[in-house]
């Protein structure tokens, strides 16, 4: 057997590199969606394939690190993203072009601009203090989806073909018997994490009839048919009965029709309540098994006599069965579940008690509580992020509404009691904060300098890595007017930047109230592409002096100021996914052994990244034209709101938020060993539109 | 009760404005108000609300458009209290009205309300008649809404629009009950019209993606969807069988497109293409015990499979909530349709459990009493529906109604049969008969469980449904039959039973009063009354067929009962499926070895019924009226006698010759084309003949009467010699595709030339059969016969057999012999030897290379097949075969 991978042709399996086997092109359906198959997309993502990666090695082989040859190594890397295999999505749509930390879980870039939550719920670098968001960094890759047979430990008469999904029963032994049985098991164990786990067999042939198919703990014996043996669970198509870790001539349990050749048998693990499934034809045939508790098992199949074949479908092909519908069931149970379960005793007292002086007991005031946490939880985010229109109509709305309710309810006595809480945030402070991210997303970076220098002085001190960040980004605008300016020209006629500013000027009158000074950039008389090349030629140099050899450590308690890096060179071993300036983390199995670096901006890289704009001659229809994409200015604006509200000696982040966290920290412990967990994915259930 | 102000004197107002406050009065008062409605029908309200709907387009102020409106709903509103508001505004003038407010220029709220009401009227009381013919601006109209308001659909008022077209496609689904007798009530354009609107829905962008399970709910509209379900729905219902199958394969971007929406994530879609689906694969389903519906369309099996998985989750779905006491009727009716192609598609759906999860829901909602009263409209729809699935499976295979009965489906049926007859169980009635027909099929059943279950009463009560009727036109027809050419089936006999039906109507309906007879008592009730007991009795005299068989036990018990002179007056019915079953069932009872019965059931049928029978237009009835005369002249040369002495050999032998060459007869028939009816084709130096189905049928059963003509008399088979024409064409025939004609025409050839040589002993140690009842090979029939020897001196009488060989020879036998001697079937290659061994050795040309050949065909007499014809509803079930009156057997005789 051990010869067989050879014979097949197969390369050999590269360990720890989950579906990268190429096996999977797209999970299986029913799976999409799920918390367990992100965290998996990520993993993937982010641990490209192993030849790419030698490819890569190579690469930086022949090439220095020098910035001209960066560009090119970029090239390529993204080119290695567009490779056929387990891409989830274009790092080209990346958002942002510096990702303030490396090591989040929840990666996937964020490629729609929208306005409410720009940051990722699950971005650990958020709250560094959260204990949960330090073992989400920790937590080791999930485990692969079994994606082919393992002819490991199995009898020698069962022969695999067609990449290893199909078996062939060869044998001598013309009448089969008990002896003859052959079982086999896929090469990886069922995440229970997946929460339902679905696979087919195709009976390509089924002689006797005498397949069993289930699956099996790690135990079986592999000489025997799934199901009459420990540790092991089957349906055999002779007879159709079922069988759980039975000996021979152990009774069998009449189940469902028999099966030959030309059906499709389906098995459905459901690891909500440890049931099993079969289906035929894509019909469901009713619970198998139920209080399924083992958490390693393998899909199995079992054959005895010459001739019989199988195919399996892993989810790399559609399913005969509609699990899709059943897993949307399945998650819609969950849900159900977690809404009919009563809100928290002191959650309910509390909230009565702070509010107004009614009395209403029971559901209603626990509604009541309910409502005014959540109005509170989102007054608060709003404030947090600086929207303070949408904050003050929000709380005017609540009060409104909440008087109403009390008027009709309690009779006029009653005041709207929390409504006031949402004035907590809508304060100069906030206004401010609103300002300066405005500046921002306008792409005003000298603005929004002068209005944090302003107003919030000690933020730079503090953090001088998002002063670094806003340069940064100062220089990318540069590059990005000087690119739109020389389009402009191309397209004929002078580029009119007093037009441009004098419109720029004219948005900004509209919102500001505090500091009606224009900013420098919008006086500045007209000027072509050229100038503008050179001035942010000038700004470029400037800035690499000024950070030359300097690195941020992860945030922390430590010496707010920069500290010199020790080895600048070294930041050249570039992992290919930050290189692209794809917010992807490294493989998270590697932080555990590589301390507080994850979290370091590296300034230098930083640097090569946007000066690798100067490269090009129309960056906007370059390879890095996405550095130049004014989504980027959104993960600037926000990253300074965070750092500004920390300045302040507030959490960076709004309560909402870190409530999304925290619950996607629990959800994700919870899932690990299976059950109902597994069907909940707060992102793509709450945060996604 | 009623309201202080008698607000008619308003409504009548010649002012528009109080006119209109009026009735916006009205409508508050009456919404909700029973009483009320009652109160104001009475009066007379309904002509001043027609009176405002139909007001001429003329009259356009600023209140008429509101007016109309407030009519429209008050009139909804009446139509939704229940049968006896309802009853009391059906009538043509109601309808009409309300016919001619459906334009796209109407206010969108009077369409809806106008649709609502037409809906609510024709569920209680589906129209009967051609609406084509009744309302001829109806299928225009709801034509020109439909486009009118998909166009407008995307512009603005997108809600009102979807809900304006889910109102037109639910009244069309209404209009064309996939099981109705008039698919053509409706318009093909219609048809046209709203394919266009499904083609146009489902080949939206992102319209499949945004329908699928994994897409948040929401990205189409709740109104876009139930459009889309309700126009797939009336699709499915409305389209012609024709029109279906040229659909499905002329466009398979559309099947591609519906199996996507088999996995949609709203059960109402999906359930939907389903049905659109069923309709596109198969015939439509007959929910009437019609077994007139052709053989099924070639069956997409694939299409079917993934059919199959969709509608179980359905099912399953159904039953996990309530025990499935919720679940949508139309989930069974589609089973049923499904079912009924047999095959594959019917063992999955009885593999994981079909059977015990239909029965499990009908269990519920089956009548516990007598009583009729108890079953509601949806009660009754999933009672019938999982009841055609159970007939639908209990078709094909013995192992399927053995598992109808373990499932206890019995005890519904019989439960349904003795409930008491009223139009609201009529349905349930017809679906228990057709269950009784499948599990009739069944020789063991028929032995067994159906003796247990005490079910002749119901049976016989469902036709004795019309006793009464029965005697009188029983009477007439005789009296009719007597005079020879005379019309049999007259008018007598659905007059007398219209006013019984309108009897029971009425009697069922209870509370309408008498002033509300007038409007029940229009010709379209009377109709519809008609066709619905007469569906009830077809089904009836399905179930009955089999049960009067020889070797059934129920025979007996039913006769009993007087139900021969029952059947009969079916027989005579001008209801097509009704007078079919009829003959089937008489066809049933002349078989086999009670000559009693056969000669009571003849004297009560008649020759000239008979001959009537044997030339009515329907074809399938006409094989039955000729396979009945193959029975009752089978093995009894008294029967022959008969049939020569009253129907004259010279028209019976015309008719026969007729029979034989049906191109000739049907070619003035326009709908085909005529030429591939009875075609020669020359096809490798063989002649091959080839007949369109029905007729192959017809020449089968009547090649069949002379095989046993040519085992009678002497004489009577000089007769056939005698008659040359009809020689020819069963030598001709000799070369049909069809072996069953091949074999029959041997058989033909083999009695006429056999010669009797030392007398022997009774024949019929042996029978040969050709066919079983499915697995089952009960009611074999003995062997026996009795008649006179032949008179003739032997030498004589080889003489005249050597004459008829020679008769044979010179109408150019041989040569077809020749080449049947190469046949493809081993029998027909076997009979064909003996055959040429026996014109050899009469005609002389008896050469030694024969060997044994004379053993041979003694043995091959010996086991000769009669075959006379017991077939049930379209599916041959059983084809006993016995010894044929041979000379031999005559012998053995003692003469008279």
């Amino acid at each position: 057997m051990a010869s067989f991978a050879a014979k097949a042709g197969k390369k050999p399996a590269v360990p720890a590199a989950p579906l990268s086997d190429g096996r999977f092109t797209k999970l299986p359906s029913y799976l999409e969606g799920t918390a367990y198959a992100e965290i998996l997309e990520n993993a993937l993502a982010s641990a490209p394939d192993p030849s790419t990666q030698q490819q890569q090695q190579l690469q930086q082989q022949q090439q220095s690190p020098s910035d001209s040859s960066f560009s090119s190594f970029k090239r390529d890397s993204i080119s290695q993203f567009k490779q056929p295999g387990y891409v989830i999505q274009d790092p080209l749509d990346s958002t942002s072009f510096i990702v303030p930390s490396v090591g989040s879980v929840d990666v996937p870039a964020e490629t729609a601009a929208s306005v409410s939550l720009h940051r990722r719920f699950g971005d650990a670098d958020v709250d560094r203090s959260s204990s949960f968001s330090a073992r989400l960094l920790e937590s080791p890759a999930p485990p692969p989806l079994p994606s082919c047979w393992s002819p490991e430990g199995s009898p020698s008469s069962l022969e695999l073909s067609n990449d290893k999904l199909e078996i062939i029963y060869k044998s001598e032994s013309s009448k089969p018997t008990d002896k003859d049985a052959a079982s086999m098991r896929a090469n990886h164990p069922i995440p229970p994490q997946c929460g339902l786990y679905y696979f087919e067999v195709e009976i390509v042939c089924g002689k006797e009839g005498s397949i069993g198919i289930g699956f099996c703990g790690p135990k079986m014996p592999l000489a025997k048919m799934p199901g009459l043996v420990q540790d092991s669970w089957g349906y055999h198509g002779v007879d159709g009965n079922t069988f759980a870790c039975q000996a021979n001539g152990m009774p069998s349990y009449p189940y469902g029709p028999e099966f030959t050749t030309n059906d499709v048998i389906g098995c459905a693990i459901n690891f909500r309540n440890g049931s099993v499934f079969y289906t035929k034809n894509g019909i469901s045939l009713g619970i198998a098994f139920n209080d399924i508790k083992e958490s390693r098992l393998y899909p199995a199949v079992g054959m005895r006599s010459h001739g019989e074949h199988i195919r399996v479908n892993f989810g790399q092909q559609p399913f005969v069965f509609d699990i899709d519908a059943y897993m949307i069931e399945e998650k819609a149970k969950t849900y159900k579940q977690i809404s009919s379960y009563p809100l928290p005793a002191e959650l309910v007292s509390n909230a009565t008690t702070a509010a107004s002086s009614s009395s209403a007991g029971g559901s209603g005031a626990s509604d009541a509580a309910l409502s005014r946490l959540i109005h509170k939880l989102i007054a608060s985010y709003l404030g947090y992020n600086g929207y303070v229109e949408s904050a003050r109509a929000f709380a005017d709305d609540v009060k409104s509404e909440s008087s109403a309710f009390s008027t009709a309810l309690y009779g006029r006595s009653a005041t709207a009691g929390g409504a006031a809480d949402f004035q907590i945030l809508e304060d100069v402070e906030t206004v401010n904060r609103q300002q300066i991210r405005t500046a921002v997303l306008e792409g005003n970076i000298d603005r929004a300098l002068k209005l944090a220098e302003h107003f919030f002085p000690k933020v730079f001190k503090e953090d001088p890595k998002i002063l670094f960040q806003l340069r940064c980004r100062k220089f990318v605008e540069l590059m990005r007017a000087c690119a739109l300016a020389r389009e402009k020209e191309k397209e004929g006629g002078v580029f009119d930047e007093q037009a441009a500013a004098q419109s720029e000027d004219q948005e900004m009158a509209d919102f500001t109230t505090i500091d009606s000074e224009k900013s420098p950039s919008s006086t500045t008389a007209v000027k072509n592409a050229d100038e503008l090349l050179s001035e942010a030629l000038k700004y470029g140099q400037k800035l690499r002096e000024d950070y030359k050899g300097v690195t941020f450590p992860a945030k922390s308690t430590a010496a707010p100021a920069p500290v010199l890096s020790t080895s600048s060179a070294s930041s050249s071993s570039l992992s290919p996914a930050s290189s692209s300036s794809t917010p992807s983390p490294q493989h998270p199995s590697s932080t555990t052994s590589s301390p507080p670096v994850s979290s370091v901006l590296d300034a230098q890289k930083a640097l090569t990244d946007i000066f690798s704009l100067m490269a090009y001659p129309d960056p906007l229809q370059s390879p890095v034209a996405h550095l130049l994409s004014e989504h980027g200015r959104a993960a600037v604006a926000e990253d300074l709101n965070a750092a500004i509200l920390v300045s302040e000696g507030k959490s960076s982040v709004a309560p909402l938020e870190k409530l999304i966290k925290h619950t996607t920290v629990l959800i994700h412990e919870l899932a690990e060993h299976g059950g109902q967990a597994s069907f909940v994915n707060i992102r793509r259930d709450f945060l996604s539109s | 009760m009623i309201s202080e102000i008698d607000l008619l004197p308003l409504v009548r107002s010649p002012d528009r404005g109080t006119q209109l406050r009026a009735l916006k009065a009205l409508k508050n008062s009456v919404i909700g108000h029973t009483e009320q409605k009652e109160w104001y029908l009475e009066r007379g309200v309904l002509d001043d609300l027609l009176a405002i709907l139909s007001a001429e387009d003329g009259v356009k102020d600023q209140y008429s458009e509101e007016l109309m409106i407030e009519a429209g709903i008050v009139l909804g509103s009446f139509a939704y209290s229940g049968p006896d508001i309802s009853a009391m505004l059906y009538g043509p003038e109601t309808i009409s009205t309300l016919v001619l407010t459906l334009k796209p220029t109407s206010p969108p709220k009077l369409l809806l309300a106008s649709l609502r009401t037409l809906t609510t009227l024709w569920t209680a009381q589906p129209p009967t008649q051609s609406l084509s013919t009744a309302y001829p601006t109806l299928a225009p109209s709801l034509a020109a809404l439909l486009s009118h308001f998909y166009s407008s659909a995307a512009s603005e008022k997108g809600a009102i629009s979807y809900t304006i077209i889910t109102q037109v496609c639910g009244l069309l689904f209404v209009l064309a009950p996939a099981h109705s007798t008039g698919q053509s009530v409706l318009s093909d354009h219609l048809a046209i019209s709203l394919c266009d609107l499904v083609d146009k829905l489902l080949t939206k962008p992102n319209m499949i993606a945004s329908l699928s399970v994994s897409s948040n709910a929401g990205a189409t509209g709740l109104a876009e969807r139930k459009m889309l379900s309700s126009a797939i729905l009336a699709l499915s219902h409305l389209m012609s069988p024709q029109a279906a199958r040229h659909l499905a394969s002329s466009a398979p971007y559309f099947m591609d497109l519906l199996v996507k929406l088999l996995r949609a994530q709203e059960p109402t879609i999906r359930l939907a293409a389903c049905a659109l689906i069923t309709t596109l694969y198969t015939t439509p389903l007959s929910g009437s015990g019609d077994v007139i519906t052709g053989k099924p369309a070639a069956q997409n099996t694939e299409l079917a499979m993934l059919l199959v998985p969709a509608l179980m989750k359905l099912l399953d779905d159904a039953l996990s909530v309530d025990d499935g006491r919720g679940c949508d009727p139309l989930v069974l009716h589609t089973f049923a349709v499904v079912c009924r192609e047999g095959g594959e598609v019917a063992d999955r759906c009885v593999e994981v459990g079909i059977i015990k999860k239909v029965v499990r829901i009908i269990a519920h909602v089956a009548p516990s009493t007598h009583s009729a009263t108890q079953i509601g409209k949806t009660e009754s729809k999933l009672l019938s529906g999982g009841l055609f699935c159970l007939s639908a499976l209990g078709l094909h295979k013995e192992e399927y109604r053995k598992a109808i009965i373990d499932a206890n489906a019995l005890t519904i049926v019989v439960a349904v049969m003795n409930t008491e007859n009223a139009p609201a169980v009529r349905e349930i009635k017809i679906a228990a008969c057709n269950v009784l027909r499948s599990l009739s099929r069944s020789v063991l059943l028929l032995r067994t469980s159906l003796v247990e279950s005490g079910i002749v009463g119901g049976v016989v009560e469902l036709l004795g449904d019309v006793a009464v009727v029965q005697e009188s036109e029983s009477a007439s027809a005789t009296a009719a039959g007597s005079a020879k050419g005379e019309v049999l089936y007259d008018e007598s006999m659905s007059e007398v039973e219209k006013t019984s039906a309108r009897q029971k109507y009425l009697s069922a309906v209870g509370g309408a009063g008498q002033e509300a007879d007038g409007v029940i008592m229009e010709e379209d009730d009377d109709e519809s009354e008609d066709g619905e007991s007469l569906e009830v009795r077809t089904a009836a005299m399905a179930a009955v067929c089999n049960l009067v068989l020889e070797f059934s036990p129920l025979r007996k018990p039913i006769l009993d009962q007087g139900i021969l002179p029952l059947i009969v007056a079916g027989a005579r019915s001008r209801y097509t499926p009704l007078r079919l079953n009829s003959v089937w069932a008489l066809k049933h009872m002349v078989y086999g070895d009670d000559m009693q019965t056969r000669g009571l059931v003849l004297e009560e049928v008649g020759f000239p019924l008979l001959m009537k029978l044997c030339n009515d237009p329907e074809m399938q009835v006409q094989e039955q009226a000729l396979d009945f005369i193959r029975n009752l002249i089978a093995r009894s040369d008294d029967y022959i006698d008969k049939l020569f002495a009253n129907v004259g050999v010279h028209d019976l032998f015309e008719l026969l010759d007729g029979k034989l060459a049906m191109r000739s007869r049907q070619s003035d028939d326009s709908e085909s084309d005529e030429d591939e009816d009875f075609v020669e084709e020359d096809e490798g130096g063989k002649v091959i003949f080839t007949t369109k189905p029905y007729y192959t049928e017809i020449i089968i059963a009547t090649a069949y009467i002379l095989v046993h003509i040519a085992a009678g008399y002497e004489h009577h088979r000089q007769t056939i010699i005698q008659h040359e024409s009809v020689v020819k064409k069963v030598i001709a025939l000799m070369a049909h595709e069809r072996e069953e004609v091949r074999l029959a025409c041997l058989w033909i050839v083999l009695n006429l030339t056999w010669v009797e040589e030392p007398p022997r002993g009774a024949a019929g140690e042996d029978l040969m059969m050709e066919g079983v009842v499915d697995d089952d090979a009960e009611g074999s029939s003995s062997a026996g016969a009795g008649g006179e020897s032949a008179s003739q001196s032997p030498g004589n009488y080889v003489e005249v057999c050597r004459k008829r060989a020679a008769v044979l020879v010179r109408l150019g036998v041989r040569a077809k012999l020749a080449m049947l001697k190469q046949d493809r079937v081993l029998d027909v290659r076997e009979k064909t030897k003996t055959a040429i061994y026996q014109i050899d050795s009469l005609t002389g040309a008896f050469t030694d290379g024969y060997g044994d050949r004379r053993e041979e065909s003694q043995q091959a007499q010996q086991v000769q097949q009669g075959g006379d014809a017991m077939e049930v509803d379209n599916v041959p079930v059983v084809r006993h075969a016995y010894m044929y009156m041979n000379p031999t057997a005559v012998a053995s005789e003692p003469s008279s």
